[in-house]
């Protein structure tokens, strides 16, 4: 599924974001990243992402090569992931159905199908009272369901979540993770990017710890350690 | 593009007009008072163009050409003899009987004193003008050739075997008729001539007795009897013939001028070279600066339409910015942008065209309508009449506001679509 073979990231001479990294994540796995900021988590992302590339090294995310990937089609590689941002990053312009609808748009998907799909999702999180509203009307944790559900819509084999409980108040980061868990007990693999410590405490599972662009940790942890409420 | 999606690019395109309403009011605001001083200019320097080229056409000259029989350097033209007897006829001028008996190329027949006329033969030994035979007065009239004398109402007959087409009237040994129509053939042949001078746009022929009438009407009443009927129709009308001329190019109104005289039967020319050189200096100034202000005020147009289109896109590029993650192509990034382009474009082109029109055709009716000088009317009445500049106008900027709209928001999107 993800795959990083001493992988490098240099922004000049001076700046090492990332210094021979290698890790891999297979089909079905949740897997945490945590580090403090600046630690490397959002150049990983980045990477990820193909919104760089690796200076040095391999990363192959769903069976595409990032570093060979010719740019027209890195839009149709896009598409095999569900991406949430910590800032949701939802179109202003449009409502929350529109928005969820937008992902089976770029894929070129018939509007019947869209007509059913989107409402199975928004249901999924519990927002089908909302799915006329616009992302100024409605609070952040809604926000970032929308965006989660925007994710979602496409059923991709991978979903990546940089800081998406970020923006949003404890009791909702909680019932977010629980959410992803639920999802990647589906089949989905999961990568969570977070510096929420507390929440990879209370969950447990794979986590990789990044620090000063080298992972320094890469094990299994034991949840639990408070008991949500 | 494929169908699902074009539909909803389609629509995604007009609905974001709407849902950016401000930056596209701002687009179109621009755009249309772009183009409507760009359009307005156009037509500003078009139209003073062509009322300069109206004031140009006014500008005639006046060719004097000699009569046939004066041309010097050609041969005289021959006098056709005709081989039938021909005499003089004495008009109602009081000539005496002997006066007409002796001009050239009378006939007289065998014996002296017999003279063969249209109207008959008579004998006069005695030269008392009337027949010696008879005592007829033979100084008959008939013109509708009945054979009776117009004014005693007499007959006068005809001699036997005596055929009245066999006789004609003649001056100098041509006939009225033929005098005629020489001079037309006369008029006509120099006519051409001038015509294959080239750069002739005009010319009106204007006869001696035209000539004396309109000089007779410009001196006044108080001179007018200097040239009465006698004058003007008989032999001491020496005023020329002429020809009223007015060239296409008046650049070359000089080279023109020239070439005519080169021409044998011109005897003179009369034409304002100096109005005319300062109109063309005067054409070729409004050209250059006319259509200098018009390309700088297409360039800060330009300027002005892009920065607005690139403001616009700024205020999208999260949207952009987002769409890219989600995984779509630079395609259906940019379709609906595109249709809002070729919207903008439209609307723009429809408010500008509506707006220069209505104005355009109030002045065009306010020029004939005004109470203003005779000569500003006119002036007016020489702008460009409305049908020649509809489709141009239209189409002009329909095009330019439609590229304008799409090409500007391709090129301000391409830096936000490199994710």
């Amino acid at each position: 599924m993800i795959e990083l073979k001493d992988v490098s990231l240099k922004y000049d001479e001076d700046t090492v974001a990332l210094n021979h990294i290698s890790f891999t994540v297979k089909q079905g796995e949740f897997v945490f990243i945590v580090g403090a900021s600046g630690a490397g988590k959002s150049s990983i992302i980045k990477l990820l992402l193909r919104e760089k590339v690796a200076t040095k090294g391999t990363v192959l995310v769903n069976g595409y090569d990032l570093g060979k990937i010719k740019n027209s089609k890195i839009p149709e590689f896009r598409r095999t992931l569900g991406v949430v941002f910590q800032d949701f990053r939802l179109i202003p312009t449009l409502n929350v159905f529109d928005n969820v609808a937008f992902a089976l748009r770029v894929t070129n998907t018939s509007s019947r199908y869209i007509r059913t799909r989107v409402p199975y999702i928004l249901d999924l999180m519990e927002l089908s009272d909302k799915a006329k509203r616009y992302p100024h009307e409605i609070s952040g944790g809604e926000q970032q369901r929308v965006a989660l559900a925007r994710a979602l819509v496409n059923d991709p084999p991978l979903i990546i979540a940089d800081e998406p409980t970020g923006n949003v108040d404890p009791a909702l980061s909680y019932e977010i993770v629980q959410l992803l868990q639920e999802i990647n007990k589906c089949g989905t693999t999961i990568l969570m990017v977070t510096h929420q410590h507390e929440l990879v405490r209370q969950f447990g599972g794979r986590t990789l710890r990044v620090d000063h662009g080298q992972i320094v940790f890469d094990d299994f942890v034991l949840g639990g350690q408070h008991e949500g409420e | 593009m494929r169908a699902n999606s074009f539909r909803y690019l389609l629509k995604q395109g007009l609905y974001n007009l709407w849902a950016n309403r401000m930056m596209t009011l701002a687009s179109v605001g621009v755009l249309c008072a772009c183009l409507i001083i760009v359009g307005c200019a156009v037509l500003l320097t078009g139209n003073i163009n062509s009322m300069v080229g109206y004031v140009e056409d006014q500008n005639e000259m006046v060719v004097f050409i000699y009569d046939e029989d004066e041309v010097p350097a050609s041969d005289s033209t021959t006098s056709g003899s005709s081989s039938t007897a021909t005499i003089v006829i004495p008009g109602d001028t009081g000539e005496s009987a002997s006066a007409w008996g002796y001009v050239d190329g009378i006939n007289y027949g065998e014996e002296d004193d017999t003279f063969v006329s249209q109207y008959g033969v008579f004998t006069d030994a005695d030269h008392d003008g009337y027949d010696d035979n008879t005592d007829y007065y033979f100084n008959f009239v008939d013109e509708n050739q009945d054979g009776y004398d117009d004014n005693s109402g007499l007959y006068f007959g005809f001699p036997e075997g005596y055929d009245p087409s066999d006789y004609q009237v003649t001056t100098n040994g041509v006939t009225a008729e033929e005098a005629e129509a020489n001079r037309e053939n006369y008029v006509a042949q120099v006519q051409s001539e001038i015509q294959a001078v080239g750069n002739i746009a005009s010319i009106t022929y204007r006869s001696k007795e035209e000539g004396v009438l309109s000089l007779r009407d410009q001196v006044g009443e108080d001179y007018a009897s200097l040239f009465d009927d006698d004058y003007i129709y008989g032999e001491d009308n020496n005023l020329p013939d002429s020809f009223i001329v007015t060239v296409s190019d008046l650049s070359q109104l000089q080279q023109t001028i020239d070439q005519l005289y080169q021409l044998d039967e011109v005897y003179s020319i009369q034409a304002s070279t100096q109005v005319a050189s300062t109109m063309t200096t005067l054409r070729q100034v409004i050209n250059v600066v006319g259509w200098a202000i018009v390309a700088a005020l297409v360039v800060v147009s330009l300027v002005i339409i892009t920065n607005t289109i690139r403001a616009s896109i700024y205020s999208r590029r999260k949207e952009i910015n987002i769409m890219k993650y989600v995984g779509a192509t630079n395609a259906f990034i940019r379709f609906p942008f595109i249709v809002e382009g070729i919207c903008l474009g439209i609307l723009s082109a429809a408010i500008s065209f509506g707006l220069v029109s209505a104005g355009y055709c109030y002045l065009l009716s306010a020029g004939s309508n005004s109470i203003a000088d005779g000569w500003v009317q006119q002036l007016f009445g020489q702008m460009i009449p409305y049908e020649n500049i509809a489709w141009g106008l239209a189409l002009f900027f329909l095009a330019a506001s439609v590229l304008l709209g799409v090409v500007g928001s391709l090129i301000s999107i391409r830096k936000h679509i490199k994710v």
